[in-house]
């Protein structure tokens, strides 16, 4: 049964700094970028996108690996241990997660957060299991969905392939019940499209869980921050505009400000405070 | 610099502060015995999942006794997020859970309050309630933001152990604490930029 929260939801969300997250998704040793969650396009080096994002204002890094349940996590885990030292920001690392042992492994690597999926959908005991040992703020449910021809939406697992069957909102809700510290929110749909954010998904999503709610998927431009964090997200998730450069982190930042919404500090020579 | 050393009780973010403590120059020892103790001249206790499996780690390991009388020998001892929870006397996570004892207060879910997730997670402004020389966050800048990811909140049984404090939910939250040699910090430093990497500089290099 849905919590149902009441709109001054969104009232102390409104006063907290809005994070800026670039997700850099990741096939081997490269940067990827998928369309709808199929097909990837190579983009680049993710150490340097990494460090060039931290350097830039990005609040958190976020990792995805697209291939983690086909070849194992060896290439990854170097480049997050890494990307760990040299960065001093929060780092979520997500991808075919499947146990306990591949969460810990992660963490000891220098990740900060774990995002799953398909595992927690299969079993949803694991997000208990995982905030027990490692802690709620640990966890973060990788929420995929597409809307349902009839309204709402469905969560997809395996990165946005196969359908759950599951409604989107209430398994967020159940996950967030069962122990998961975050939600991430992304459009299936929108992802890699530059179509513009699904933002009734956000306010359904953000209005119902306790828990903090990134949101990504389609960011288009600046003003779609501010238009998602107006809705609830305590976080906005950007991956093609960031890699393509059609939108900087400062950009994204502006907007934010000039909406009313806080961001993080920064030192005023711009470099990371 | 002085010899600094991580409890190793199994905590998540062990690898995570370690790598804070490096890019200070600090190289950090594990302290798996609780004897070894005595051969740091700091501590810092790291520490995120819950607070009574910890404990029970903590107190497996013997490092409840140690670490009291590190504190009582005036030794420095920094506890991070959870770590500084579990320098408390109480914590009600899960059950009624005695912590350390070396801080005195207790440690409460964050009052849920429509309109403010839990967990705490993000960046948050802090908020200085007494002078901060003298403490690892002596360089810091009123109104620097940190990074907190937390759904306990410590609340000392003294209030003038408070060093900084954060609004949440309309209310003040304790972000750091000092009693004695003993200090505590809700955030992560070692995640929270160049402002974090600061606290560690000063509370490491110190002598």
């Amino acid at each position: 049964m849905n919590q149902s929260i009441p709109a001054d939801r969104i009232e102390g969300v409104a006063r907290l700094p809005v994070r800026v997250i670039p997700k850099i998704e990741l096939k081997g040793d490269h940067v990827v970028k998928g369309i709808r969650m199929e097909g990837l396009r190579r983009v680049g080096k993710p150490y340097e996108l990494a460090r060039a994002y931290a350097a830039a204002g990005a609040d958190e890094i976020f990792f995805v690996d697209t291939v983690a349940s086909l070849y194992g996590r060896n290439n990854v885990l170097p480049l997050v241990s890494e990307v760990s030292r040299e960065i001093n920001l929060p780092l979520t690392v997500g991808g075919g997660v499947r146990s306990l042992e591949d969460f810990r492994e992660i963490l000891r690597a220098g990740a900060d957060k774990v995002a799953i999926n398909t595992h927690a959908i299969n079993r949803p005991e694991f997000i208990t299991e995982a905030a027990e040992v490692f802690g709620s703020q640990s966890v973060v449910l990788s929420l995929q969905c597409k809307a349902r021809a009839g309204g709402g939406w469905e969560a997809y697992t395996l990165n946005g392939r196969e359908r759950s069957g599951r409604d989107a909102v209430d398994w967020a809700v159940e996950a967030v019940e069962r122990g998961a510290g975050e939600v991430l929110v992304t459009s299936i749909d929108r992802d890699g499209t530059r179509r513009g954010p699904d933002l009734a998904l956000a306010e359904a999503v953000a209005a119902q869980v306790v828990a903090p709610v990134q949101v990504g998927g389609g960011i288009s431009a600046p003003e779609d921050c501010a238009a998602l964090a107006a809705r609830g997200a305590s976080a906005v998730v950007i991956a093609h505009m960031l890699h393509f450069e059609r939108m900087s982190l400062t950009d994204a930042r502006k907007a934010l400000v000039a909406a009313g919404r806080e961001v993080r500090p920064l030192a005023r020579s711009g470099a990371m405070k | 610099m002085r010899r600094v050393g991580i409890v190793d009780y199994g905590a998540g973010n062990m690898f995570s502060v370690s790598r804070g403590l490096r890019e200070v120059g600090v190289k950090p020892t594990w302290i798996q015995d609780a004897e070894d103790c005595e051969n740091v001249d700091a501590i810092l206790l790291p520490g995120v999942g819950a607070f009574g499996e910890s404990m029970r780690q903590l107190r497996a390991r013997g490092f409840d006794k140690a670490l009291l009388e590190a504190a009582r020998d005036g030794k420095p001892i920094l506890g991070v997020c959870v770590g500084m929870q579990l320098l408390f006397s109480r914590s009600f996570e899960l059950g009624d859970h005695n912590g350390l004892g070396i801080l005195q207060g207790t440690v409460v879910r964050i009052e849920p309050s429509p309109g403010w997730p839990s967990p705490n997670t993000g960046w948050r402004r802090v908020r200085a309630r007494r002078k901060l020389d003298g403490t690892p966050f002596s360089k810091i800048e009123d109104g620097d933001a940190f990074y907190f990811a937390h759904s306990f909140e410590c609340q000392p049984d003294d209030p003038k152990a408070v060093l900084l404090e954060f609004e949440y939910g309309g209310r003040s939250v304790c972000a750091a604490v000092k009693a004695g040699s003993v200090t505590g910090c809700q955030f992560h430093p070692e995640i929270s930029g160049a402002a974090g990497l600061k606290i560690y500089r000063t509370f490491f290099s110190a002598t």
